[in-house]
């Protein structure tokens, strides 16, 4: 008796936390869906089946949405590990950095937005990229890099807020690897590049790929840093989501494409779990 | 006995060369990481109108204060970083409190399907930010809940609850088994072993969770532009205007400095108090 009872406590515990987040995610995941197939309108509030959404969701519009979305969030994330694992690395071996890792984790802290302006700033037409590089003649006028159709500033906007984001995840993973394993290592013969390359990257690959799909899923659902330094045409996802459900106030289509982008969510959500599970686990080892 | 000692000196000086490169290039990335692109936005805010900054001249030629009195005077940033701060202490709260029983049940009563319940934790992530600030705002618009504070405060704890779930429960798990049996066997009764077994040992945790909540519910900008404005004007709407129907470089360069202040305060002060193994633990593991 007294066994069962403590049983149902622990669930009644969950409803808090848990019961809060199933309440509204699945409350507003419902309403997508629904919206998706026309029921519960947002606008004239009528209720009607229909598959015209899903029909016409394949659009122009949306594949070059799509195609742009991808592609800058596929690079940002692919960037951004490619500048963190070398840089967490060298900075972990550093005695500087006890006042540099508090001042790299400031774009962590500040709001994706003020980066995306500092970005800008530098990158604009007369930014000061361009006028360095007209400096030493590498280029005879200055690149159109925001606003452009390939989503540069877009990329360099997520790349500078979210290498912070991955440094502190990278960083804990290589602090998390035991010295004794090193030394170890060490006086088998090792020098410090075979220590890198068989114990080091080893250890912290998986940590690398977590790091990897999370900026990923970050970059891959950003409406402001895209609909603020990204080109008008392509938009990202969300972007053209927002925009079709307010400026056109057709909520199908945005409940269509919002569907398809937690779709694509779900999927990456799924791998990172599996992964950390895998981690959990001393994958690796 | 002569080679030995070239070879040693050889290798002491590839070392004194590497102790100094490395550093410095960690400086330069550190420098063009952070640095430029704030004095950029110092300068640009700095510009004064009568003598306008333009293509040719590496440096403003003219600096005033112009900008900064101007904003200040003619728009409300500090009305929407007091509306951040206040919608960030109610998530932080209703965040900890909602939390706190839930991490306690998974972390530390053994519940069949405890790995299941972890995953579902994650829940929020699943869903794109904007899908789940437009279909949530319209939920919110028909309980009356769009454009009040409580309405953005429940939409960020939606938001930054896989983070302190996450983060309490490994705490909670952490508590080792000894301390608490021990506790029970000199007769402490539940209240007693939460107070005095479990609190001191998950405060840390707890502080790291309340710091990650607080600044995410600063920066969030989905859920606030959606549910809060255009009555709760927060530090990312606010910016957003600024930086896309109403683009001015120069009132922005200030807009974006003075919002930056209250989250690099939060950074300075709870430095200390942020292991960064949290957050490696809490992501980065399941």
């Amino acid at each position: 008796m007294k066994k069962k009872k403590r049983f149902e406590w622990g669930y009644l515990l969950l409803l808090p936390g848990l019961g809060y987040i199933g309440f509204f995610v699945v409350m507003s995941a419902g309403i997508m869906i629904a919206q998706s197939f026309g029921m519960y309108n947002a606008i004239t509030g009528e209720t009607a089946f229909t598959l015209e959404g899903w029909q016409g969701v394949f659009s122009k519009s949306f594949v070059d949405a799509l195609g742009f979305t991808l592609r800058t969030s596929v690079l940002s994330a692919l960037i951004s590990i490619a500048v963190t694992y070398p840089l967490a690395l060298l900075l972990q071996k550093s005695k500087a950095r006890k006042w540099l890792l508090p001042l790299i984790k400031i774009p962590y802290f500040v709001p994706g937005l003020v980066g995306s302006f500092l970005i800008v700033n530098l990158i604009d037409y007369h930014g000061l990229l361009n006028e360095v590089l007209m400096l030493l003649h590498i280029i005879s006028e200055p690149l159109r890099l925001r606003n452009d159709a390939n989503g540069i500033a877009v990329i360099a906007i997520h790349v500078w807020k979210n290498v912070p984001f991955m440094m502190i995840i990278m960083f804990s993973a290589i602090e998390g690897i035991r010295q004794d394993v090193k030394d170890c290592a060490r006086n088998l013969g090792a020098n410090s590049l075979q220590v890198l390359w068989h114990i080091t990257i080893p250890l912290t690959v998986s940590s690398a790929l977590v790091s990897v799909i999370l900026t990923f899923i970050r970059t891959f659902n950003d409406y402001a840093i895209s609909s603020t330094a990204g080109p008008m045409h392509p938009m990202s996802l969300a972007n053209l989501m927002k925009t079709t459900a307010y400026s056109y106030n057709d909520w199908i289509t945005a409940g269509c494409i919002g569907v398809l982008m937690t779709i694509v969510t779900v999927i990456f959500m799924v791998l990172y779990t599996v992964l950390g599970k895998y981690l959990q686990n001393g994958g690796g080892k | 006995m002569k080679n030995k000692q070239a070879a040693k000196s050889r290798r002491s000086l590839t070392k004194k060369l590497l102790a100094f490169l490395i550093p410095a290039c960690i400086g330069l990335i550190f420098l063009a990481w952070i640095v430029v692109p704030m004095g950029m936005a110092v300068l640009w805010s700095l510009v004064n109108p009568d003598y306008p900054w333009s293509y040719p001249q590496m440096f403003p030629s003219n600096l005033s204060l112009y900008h900064w009195d101007h904003v200040f005077r003619y728009t409300d940033i500090l009305g929407a970083i007091k509306n951040s701060l206040i919608v960030a202490a109610m998530t932080t709260i209703g965040c900890s409190v909602l939390a706190l029983p839930t991490a306690y049940a998974i972390g530390r009563r053994k519940l069949i399907g405890g790995e299941a319940f972890k995953i579902a934790m994650l829940l929020p992530m699943a869903m794109p930010g904007m899908a789940m600030a437009i279909f949530l705002g319209r939920l919110f618009a028909q309980w009356g809940l769009s454009n009040s504070y409580t309405g953005v405060a429940m939409a960020h704890i939606l938001c930054t609850m896989p983070l302190m779930l996450r983060i309490l429960t490994v705490s909670f798990e952490s508590v080792p088994q000894d301390i608490v049996d021990a506790a029970s066997n000199l007769g402490a009764s539940p209240w007693a072993r939460f107070k005095e077994v479990y609190v001191p040992m998950i405060i840390p945790g707890l502080i790291a969770g309340c710091i990650f909540t607080f600044i995410g519910s600063m920066e969030e900008f989905n859920l606030s532009f959606i549910i809060g404005a255009p009555a709760i004007q927060t530090v990312p709407t606010i910016l957003y205007s600024y930086l896309g129907y109403n683009f001015l470089r120069t009132n922005a360069s200030v807009v974006t400095l003075v919002m930056m202040v209250p989250n690099i305060i939060v950074l300075m002060v709870t430095e200390r108090f942020i292991k960064t193994e949290y957050l490696g633990a809490a992501l980065g593991k399941m």
